[in-house]
């Protein structure tokens, strides 16, 4: 197990300094810290020390391995936006970020593998036909726009839910939904080709020839199955799903990370950026761990390799 | 069209008779239209007999026995024609019902052994699976009769290979698996699909004996189907050759392999090499097997058949019996006669 | 007709209609798409109460016709679309292939890259890119460029993989041809019709994602008349003034769904198996 989890995390320290120095090198590049931190009535003195501070009088390299000595004790540095620690900002938020794509995730597989299964089922019925089409149909709408939709209907027009902000269980509904439109439309269909590839498998015919009635042949044997692909799809899908969160936090004003990233940027908060990237990318890493994990224990076959 | 044999058999008492197939046709229906598989088939099978079903890829056999078990999938395939399982039909009966038959009257094992299990599932679950359904035993009962199927049929350190999965075994022992998996609640009938095609020749005959001695012993019948001639002679008593889904010769094994009267019968068993053949050619029958989609008028062999007249272009041949007892059967209306035609 | 015709027929017929708009936007837009008139300003669609047929999707914030500049609009959203798949297909095409059919250390160094950025947001590198270089239309394409090669790379690898242990492949290495020959004489050919679906089906997904871009500030800077910069000028004028957001979002799913339609059928038609 040990043996697992550092062939799967041993990337992730490399990958970490490379984007780190990348989202380091990039802002610090392009944007004069001096015009960044320091206002228009600034003294020599304090562009002397802010110069001093930050080492800017150094060479990029330099500057970065200074930045990444601090980052190491867990000093992002201080945010322009806050002033307090980079790092207790994202943190502060992370908890809403993860809030919301829990319950996006669930709703998405939830209603994304029933209705791909029950595509499946009744395969070039009217509910496949149906179902089909709206996939295609998710697949090709900005989720966001569908996010303004959902305001316009549910909180404009008929009052029923909040048009943001983060509150009771009726704030959730509409960013939540939202998201989960990312993944819906593609978790139905793979559930669907999956079902249906996974039916004609020589089990599937034996499960039935043992005279094991349909449901269960559904539930035991095809759906467990199709679940290594769903899986893997997932996997993929986190980026996305980030990024999707990005967004709807912008649409609903969700106190997320997401959020906070986009304002940080145009701000040029720079060591929020930085920092939230880092959290970013780690979770990364580690849903993608949870990912194999899950494939690993529902699949006999991966275990061992 | 039902065959002489049906007729006579009408008269027989239905204890002997354990299954019994009327004109049975399935055709398949696909975007490039429709295709007859299987075209009218008859014949019966008595209690603890081992009828084999001979021919190339794509005669039908495997339609037939699929379309036994109601296999085949519904929208894509048409099946029309009488079954009685001990006299009852199963041809009409609900889905429902139908899975009660399935399993527990007759079974079924198939060609490839490497995907024929679930392979997130341990072989015991999936062993116990069929008793749990139907004989509704519990978990131990179940558990103490797989262990005693697994020795059955010859698996070593059932208890291990029960937690274990079906990656870690040869297609040998899968195949072993799915016979005591189709075993486990005592059919009546067991249809093998061409059970030892995928595998070595060694394992062959290994899972043949393995048959033949479980039939013995339990007395089930058996429908094999195989184009294996070696098989057939070594397990079958009687035997079904067909040819573009009909029946183009039947009855006992002895009586059809030593004096085969269908030109293609003829023509199967003179294609297997002979080992004392010194250099000469394979015989091999000219042409190929017809695609199930073009339509042959007449006798479907015709095209590629040494003895074919006009008659044979224009009409189809019945099923007729050669002999008083009506069990060796031809479809063809210039058989080859026995012995003096040789 | 089989489905998968249909669809590619009436997904052409449609696409090829929204291209001849937008060639020939001058000649159909009624009016300048960045004309602004002040005191025109979020007029309604004909069909509401105050609009009218000069103005027949209503007008903005500043009193642009929203039909012209979503037709003009069209051109960007199409040419974008069009120009990242291009690029990402070429680096991705031969990232693929290279790593398929050379292997070993290259291929486990293109294909850990390929993960590593594939569990990447693209929309973060957008926003980084962005942030250094500033929104214009080639960063724009150039971002979404860089952000979708992925996808061709993994596909590619897999069939170039398979490929390699082809019989025909062999025969070429036994009579002296070279790797690059091989590669593009024999392998490229066969990749062609799964490249085709996948490129087809990904300028919907660029299209998407050039709106989401634009929507978040990040792509090419307004006045431009990017749908995605419509849609997002429509957010903020969602209660008075929704046919902006919503004129823009309609477009959109129609052009995308188009699109998926088409390559949907193709790829239906190249592969009856799906």
């Amino acid at each position: 197990m040990l043996g697992y989890l550092w062939r799967r995390l041993r990337y992730l320290p490399v990958s970490l300094l490379l984007v780190l120095f990348v989202t380091f090198s990039v802002l610090r590049l392009t944007g004069n810290p001096v015009d960044i931190y320091l206002d228009m009535n600034r003294t020599p003195e304090q562009v002397e020390a802010l110069t001093q501070k930050l080492h800017l009088d150094q060479p990029l390299i330099v500057q970065f391995g200074i930045y990444l000595r601090d980052v190491l004790k867990g000093d992002f540095g201080e945010s322009l936006q806050f002033g307090v620690p980079a790092l207790e900002v994202v943190l502060d938020r992370l908890g809403n970020t993860l809030e919301l794509v829990a319950v996006a995730l669930g709703l998405a597989v939830i209603l994304g593998i029933a209705g791909g299964a029950v595509a499946a089922l009744r395969r070039d019925r009217l509910a496949d036909i149906v179902i089909s089409f709206l996939a295609v149909l998710g697949q090709s709408m900005p989720s966001f726009w569908l996010g303004i939709l959902l305001i316009q209907l549910f909180a404009l027009r008929l009052g029923w839910l909040p048009t943001s902000g983060q509150g009771g269980l009726s704030h959730i509904v509409l960013p939540a939904l939202t998201l989960a439109a990312y993944l819906i439309p593609n978790f139905i269909l793979i559930t669907r080709t999956g079902v249906i590839e996974t039916s004609n498998e020589q089990f599937v015919v034996t499960a039935r020839a043992k005279g094991i009635p349909p449901a269960r042949v559904m539930l035991v044997h095809v759906l467990p199955n199709t679940l290594n692909p769903i899986l893997s799809f997932l996997g993929l899908q986190l980026g996305k799903l980030i990024g999707g969160s990005i967004i709807t936090e912008s649409i609903f004003a969700w106190p997320g990370i997401g959020r906070l990233m986009v304002s940080s940027i145009f701000q040029r908060d720079i060591p929020v950026v930085i920092a939230a990237i880092c959290i970013m990318c780690v979770a990364i890493v580690l849903a993608n761990l949870l990912v194999d994990v899950a494939l690993s224990m529902l699949d006999p076959r991966i275990r061992e390799a | 069209m039902t065959s002489a044999r049906a007729n006579i058999a009408e008269g027989q008492p239905a204890d002997d008779r354990l299954l019994s197939v009327r004109d049975l046709k399935v055709t398949f229906l696909s975007r490039h239209g429709t295709a007859p598989a299987v075209k009218g088939v008859d014949f019966d099978l008595a209690r603890g007999t081992v009828l084999a079903v001979v021919g190339e890829s794509g005669c039908g056999k495997s339609a037939t026995a699929m379309s036994l078990m109601h296999l085949l999938p519904r929208r894509s395939a048409r099946i029309e024609g009488r079954m009685l399982l001990r006299g009852r039909d199963i041809g009409a009966l609900p889905e429902r019902e139908m899975n009660d038959v399935r399993g527990k009257q007759m079974a079924m094992i198939f060609q490839e052994p490497m995907t024929s299990l679930n392979p997130l599932l341990t072989i015991g679950y999936q062993l116990r699976e069929p008793m749990r359904y139907h004989l509704g035993l519990g978990r131990e009962a179940t558990q103490r009769r797989a262990i005693e199927l697994l020795e059955m049929v010859g698996i070593p350190a059932a208890e291990q290979i029960m937690r274990g999965y079906p990656h870690q075994l040869s297609g040998g022992m899968r195949q072993r698996v799915m016979i005591a998996i189709a075993l486990s609640c005592d059919p009546d009938l067991l249809i093998a699909d061409e059970p030892t095609t995928a595998l070595d020749v060694t394992i062959q005959s290994q899972i043949i004996e393995l048959l033949r001695q479980i039939q013995r012993r339990t007395g089930m019948s058996v429908i094999i189907i195989t184009h294996d001639l070696g098989v057939v002679s070594e397990f079958a008593d009687e035997v079904i050759v067909m040819y573009a889904g009909r029946i183009v010769e039947s009855g006992s094994v002895d009586e059809v392999l030593e004096g085969p009267r269908h030109p293609y019968t003829r023509g199967l068993l003179a294609s297997i090499p002979d080992i004392d053949d010194e250099g000469e050619r394979l015989q091999t029958i000219p042409g190929n097997v017809p695609n199930p989609l073009s339509r042959i008028s007449g006798c479907s062999f015709h095209p590629r058949c040494v003895r074919k007249t006009e008659q044979c272009e224009q009409a189809v041949p019945d099923l007729t019996a050669i002999d008083a007892t009506s069990l060796r059967q031809v479809a063809c209306f210039h058989p080859y006669l026995p012995a003096r035609e040789l | 007709m089989t489905a998968a015709k249909a669809k590619i027929v009436i997904g052409c017929t449609i696409i090829l209609a929204i291209v001849l708009t937008a060639i020939f936007a001058p000649l159909v837009a009624p009016h300048d798409p960045y004309q602004q008139q002040v005191i025109l300003r979020l007029k309604p669609p004909f069909w509401m109460t105050g609009g009218s047929l000069r103005f027949p999707l209503g007008t903005d914030s500043y009193g642009r016709d929203i039909l012209s500049r979503l037709i003009f609009g069209s051109r960007l959203s199409i040419l974008v679309g069009v120009a990242s798949v291009v690029l990402s297909m070429l680096i991705g095409t031969t990232a693929g292939v290279l790593a398929g059919y050379v292997g070993g250390k290259t291929e486990e160094v293109i294909m850990r890259t390929v993960d590593a950025q594939t569990a990447f947001p693209d929309v973060l590198l957008a926003i980084l890119f962005v942030a250094a270089l500033g929104g214009s239309f080639l960063n724009l394409i150039v971002v979404l460029g860089i952000s979708g090669w992925m996808v061709y790379a993994r596909i590619m690898f897999g069939l170039t993989r398979s490929l390699r242990e082809r019989p025909f492949v062999e025969a070429a290495v036994s009579f002296g041809g070279r790797s690059g020959y091989i590669m593009l004489r024999h392998i490229l050919p066969q990749l062609v019709p799964v490249l085709t679906v996948v490129a087809t089906l990904q300028v919907g997904q660029m299209i998407l994602q050039e709106a989401a871009l634009s929507f978040l500030g990040l792509g090419v800077p307004p006045p431009a008349a990017t749908w995605g910069n419509i849609l997002a000028e429509g957010r903020d004028r969602l209660f008075l003034a929704p046919w902006i957001a919503n004129s823009a979002g309609i477009a959109i799913v129609v052009l995308v769904l188009t699109i998926n339609i088409f390559g949907n059928g193709l790829r239906e038609w190249l592969d009856p198996k799906s």
